[in-house]
């Protein structure tokens, strides 16, 4: 019986209701049962110490109070992550308290092997208390049942009054033949050991003074490595990767830590030679330092987002014909940058090496001073089948206003140049843009004319997707809506070419660019 | 987007739940089942699962083709999907643990223990024993010193709340 059944008529309307409410108290009394049952205690062992390796070490720890069907279930798990909260940096009896839990956990752990082991501490190094040997047990512990997978982060608070005392990697560590996936901040590898990782795939620096000789070593003893990403690193000059598997390799930042870490003086250069690599991605600050690519006979997918002060023509042109080979490119807003600037001083064009890439993705703002720069290199990617233009950082900061001084003369003839040539293969073209601050707006024409050169050169265009750089944006929308119309308007050589809004991926080497 | 010949061609598979209810659904569906396809590789095309019920079965197939269709482009797609198909009761949450783990899916595996896990994470003992209704069988001596010989774990604030 449902509620349209009750028509006018009181009893059966009266009837419906006391019915109904018998049968829902019915059910809820049902439903308590049921939500009542202690489901999770009746999980097999197995699936319950699943559950519980998904946990911070305390709070497995701590379901040994539960009930006696939990209290030594915890002792099973074999990924253990032990932190100190948000890497806030405790007051000594804290940091004691917190260490000292090594001392009871430690001997109670009973997996016969771990996965992965996750600590990450930040400790002040005062009182000449040392947490160090607490540290080295945990390791030891882990390496002789095995590890595979370890996420180190030991950070010592700098006091200026005190050299930085990073903490150093035991020598049962550096030597585990188990470890597949190693992540380690902040620490030190001691001069003296040597790196023999024989079964390691994955490995992630971040903060660490490199020696070349542990270089070296990680490429002769690590014959499994796939994948080197070194972060905010700082030591060596040569990075020859001549492991054959290790196919990635990932920069990000260069550092100049001093004092205890060793100094490092002069500028930096760094000559990579990676035969061997297929990825490559160089982010992040690179000032005061020099990166010199070479052999990289391999490359398919290269990621250039690095941003340096030091830099020429001719730095820019080499790191581009050392990449040249690669399918697929990222090129920072730097780059557009670099290239125009040097066009603009030079009041002429350059040319630049030519390029094989068939996708490339720029991030860049379209704008007077960016246009050169995108001129150029396109001109250099006769082979392009998909384009990407996409901002990164705000155009005003990328190019001050009083950075370039131009004639006006100068400045009519390096345009009237621009983008005279046709791009036969290229198919796919999605670019993002942003309407919503003052010098964004300010970017439209430029923008219509790109496209209007796109629409007329590139004769075997397929698709034209234009996205707004923010969802649900009044200002977007709107500017995507004006831009659309004036596009529409334009002439298009392809016949084929289906122009359309998009929304942004975050994979832009995505099949439906 | 596929042609009627392809779907003609698409082998198909039978799972039959504890309850004997048949359902038929795609090979490349039913091999994220680590279970299912080591099955499918000794040559079956009917799958008993008789550890597994209709009403679990029904949620992990939607959970599979949804999965096997992963795209670049469908990524929110499916992670609302996702917290959608966690936010669940325990009755049901506990059910697809086990169907899961008896049908090796490891990625929904992670996805339910994970869900389970954070109903414990940062709780004190006495709020996670109210939300999964564990009775506790210690008596207060034997807590007491429990408490004391892990006292490191037990210390600082927990979240007292049951959600």
């Amino acid at each position: 019986m449902g509620p349209g059944s009750c028509g006018d008529d009181g009893n059966s309307e009266s009837l419906f209701i006391e019915n109904s409410t018998q049968k829902k108290a019915k059910i809820e009394t049902e439903c308590e049962e049921t939500d009542r049952i202690d489901w999770i205690s009746q999980l097999p062992d197995a699936l319950i110490i699943q559950i519980l390796s998904l946990l911070s070490l305390t709070d497995a720890c701590r379901t040994t109070i539960l009930s006696k069907r939990w209290q030594y279930l915890w002792t099973c798990i074999d990924n253990l992550s032990y932190h100190n909260k948000e890497y806030s940096c405790p007051d000594s009896l804290t940091a004691h308290k917190f260490i000292s839990l090594t001392d009871n956990v430690l001997p109670l752990l009973s997996c016969s092997s771990i996965k992965k082991l996750s600590l990450g501490f930040m400790l002040n190094y005062d009182d000449g208390v040392s947490y160090n040997p607490k540290i080295d047990k945990w390791l030891e512990f882990a390496v002789n049942k095995k590890m595979e997978d370890l996420f180190l982060n030991i950070l010592y608070t700098v006091r200026a009054d005190k050299h930085d005392q990073p903490y150093s990697l035991p020598q049962v560590l550096c030597s585990s033949s188990s470890i597949v996936k190693l992540e380690c901040w902040n620490c030190r590898i001691s001069e003296d050991y040597v790196l023999n990782w024989k079964s390691l795939k994955n490995l992630t620096l971040e903060y660490l003074f490199l020696r070349e000789k542990h270089i070296e070593q990680i490429m002769s003893n690590c014959p499994q490595l796939e994948s080197l990403k070194l972060c905010a690193f700082c030591g060596f000059n040569r990075l020859h990767m001549t492991s054959p598997k290790c196919r990635r390799l990932q920069l990000t930042d260069h550092d100049h830590p001093d004092g205890d870490w060793g100094s490092f003086e002069g500028d930096c250069f760094f000559e990579i030679v990676a035969p061997y690599v297929q990825h490559l991605k160089i982010s992040g600050n690179f000032d005061h330092s020099e990166i010199r690519l070479k052999g990289l006979t391999s490359l398919v997918h290269a990621e250039l987002t690095f941003c340096a002060d030091e830099y020429d023509e001719n730095t820019v042109k080499d790191l581009l014909v050392s990449v040249r080979c690669a399918n697929e490119l990222i090129l920072s807003s730097w780059y557009i940058k670099v290239i125009s600037s040097l066009i603009f001083e030079k009041e002429s064009f350059i040319s630049l090496p030519l390029l094989e890439c068939k996708w490339l993705a720029i991030s860049s703002h379209i704008t007077n001073y960016s246009f050169p720069g995108l001129d150029t290199l396109l001109k250099s990617t006769l082979n392009l089948e998909n384009l990407m233009i996409a901002p990164d950082m705000p155009p005003d900061q990328l190019f001050p206003e009083d950075a370039i001084v131009l004639s006006d003369d100068a400045y009519l003839s390096l345009h009237a140049d621009n983008f005279k040539y046709f791009l036969y293969k290229l198919k796919n073209v999605k670019v993002i843009s942003s309407f919503c601050n003052r010098v964004d707006r300010a970017d439209g024409a430029k923008l219509r004319q790109l496209l209007k050169f796109l629409l007329e050169h590139a004769i075997n265009l397929e698709k034209l997707i234009i996205a707004p750089e923010h969802k649900e944006c009044n200002f977007c929308s709107t500017g995507i809506s004006e831009l659309m119309e004036s596009v529409l308007a334009f002439p298009t050589t392809s016949k084929s070419a289906v122009i359309s809004f998009g929304s942004i991926s975050h994979n832009i080497f995505s099949k439906d660019i | 987007m596929a042609s009627t010949t392809e779907t003609k061609q698409k082998k198909m598979l039978i799972l039959k739940s504890a309850d004997n209810d048949e359902f038929e659904i795609e090979e490349s569906v039913g091999v994220q089942s680590e279970t299912i396809k080591n099955l499918v590789e000794d040559g079956f095309t009917f799958v008993p699962l008789p550890n597994v019920y209709t009403k679990a079965l029904i949620k992990i197939i939607d959970y599979l083709k949804k999965h096997a269709n992963k795209t670049d482009s469908n990524d929110e797609e499916i992670k609302t999907f996702d917290k959608d198909f966690v936010n669940t009761t325990f009755d049901d949450l506990f059910e697809l643990v086990s169907a899961a783990n008896y049908l090796h899916i490891s990625c929904l595996m992670n996805m339910l223990c994970q869900t389970i896990a954070d109903r414990i994470k940062d709780k004190s003992p006495e709020a996670v024993r109210k939300i999964f209704h564990i009775n506790c069988d210690y008596t207060p001596e034997e807590e007491a010193k429990i408490r004391k010989a892990n006292a490191q774990a037990f210390e600082g604030q927990f979240d007292e709340s049951l959600d």
